[in-house]
């Protein structure tokens, strides 16, 4: 470093000032989550209105609210209220955001992940039948260690055949017996 | 454009330029950029033939979360340590130079695969002076915001009167 550079730079160096950059990084980290959830609103709501064709200042009208919320809410760092976010859904006749019904699973539109999670539900349906068929085998093998139950059921079956060696008549009284 | 001032971040270690057309401060600038949807979106839609030549198929969406992402981690680095582990976040402009020397002009990048963030600087008497900040998404420099920053650097080299053509390899940043 030369004498003459040195000079240059305490020329140029002034008192320091507020670097609210720290603050917003700080910011940032501790409402990651809600960040993260804006952005991707902001994302959705902009793939929407490309697909619709309309600007920022169309969608104002649409919803009833300045061109300048509408910008806040496209730089994704909004924290949304739910009145806006039902604004958004309305205005653009889509849901940007929802929460999903009892029931309803969600599935990214392209083929890969389509495929993906309709392999894991088979896998997973798969699993299910499989266990409730070793239960069933398990409780077939368990049915001669109860001899209590097959004593009353072989009494049925014996009621029933006894009944069917009857006329058709007095068959059919039994039968209701049974029922 | 012309420089007006140098201002203090940390202390001896770190400092940014103050340019006489826009006084605002460049790190705050460069954050509202990298973490604003929108503005990513348009920057990203004006190279997406640069994005496409990344090496990794990225969607709209994928690029703009990763660049939030790594900005966030970029500001935080920054800001850790009160500024000890500059040395690691700073390395030569060009990949060609493996040695750290005084008056180099360097790049500030975070340590994440395929992280396009850059941070612009000047490794002058042991001090990191930030001259500006850009997506990088070309291995060279031969793109009309990078070459700006090229020229930013080179400005405050003029300024203190630093060898010019040292920093000329820098254009490469290969």
């Amino acid at each position: 470093m030369s004498t003459t550079s040195k000079s240059e730079f305490e020329k140029l160096l002034s008192p320091p000032k507020e670097e609210k950059w720290r603050e917003v990084a700080e910011f940032r980290k501790t409402n990651a989550d809600w960040l993260n959830l804006s952005a991707d609103i902001a994302l959705k709501v902009m793939d929407e209105m490309d697909k619709q064709g309309i600007k920022g200042t169309e969608l104002a009208v649409r919803m009833g609210v300045s061109p300048q919320q509408v910008s806040k809410i496209l730089k994704g760092r909004e924290n949304l209220k739910l009145e806006t976010i039902a604004k958004l859904n309305q205005a653009l006749k889509v849901k940007i955001f929802t929460i999903p019904s009892e029931g309803e699973i969600i599935v990214k539109s392209d083929m890969k992940s389509l495929m993906r999670m309709l392999a894991t539900e088979m896998l997973k349906l798969h699993i299910k039948i499989n266990l409730n068929q070793v239960s069933q085998k398990k409780q077939e093998v368990i049915v001669p260690e109860q001899p209590a139950i097959e004593q009353d059921f072989s009494f049925a079956h014996g009621y029933v055949n006894v009944a069917s060696k009857t006329s058709s008549k007095a068959g059919e009284s039994n039968y209701a017996m049974a029922a | 454009m012309r420089i007006s001032s140098i201002l203090p971040v940390i202390p001896e270690k770190l400092f940014r330029v103050v340019y006489d057309d826009n006084d605002e401060n460049l790190l705050k600038l460069l954050q509202d950029q990298w973490t604003d949807t929108q503005w990513l979106r348009d920057f990203f839609t004006e190279f997406r033939k640069d994005l496409n030549d990344v090496g990794e198929p990225f969607t709209m969406t994928s690029a703009v979360k990763q660049t939030i992402s790594d900005a966030d981690a970029l500001f935080l680095t920054l800001h850790k340590n009160n500024g000890d582990n500059l040395s690691d976040f700073f390395k030569p402009l060009d990949n060609r130079q493996t040695a750290v020397t005084d008056n180099q002009s360097q790049k500030g990048r975070i340590d994440r695969p395929r992280s396009w963030l850059r941070l612009y600087a000047v490794h002058y008497d042991g001090k990191y002076i930030i001259t500006g900040g850009a997506i990088k998404l070309t291995h060279g420099m031969n793109r009309p915001h990078l070459r700006e920053e090229i020229y930013k650097l080179e400005l405050l080299r003029k300024k203190l009167k630093l060898d010019i053509n040292q920093g000329i390899l820098g254009y490469l940043d290969l």
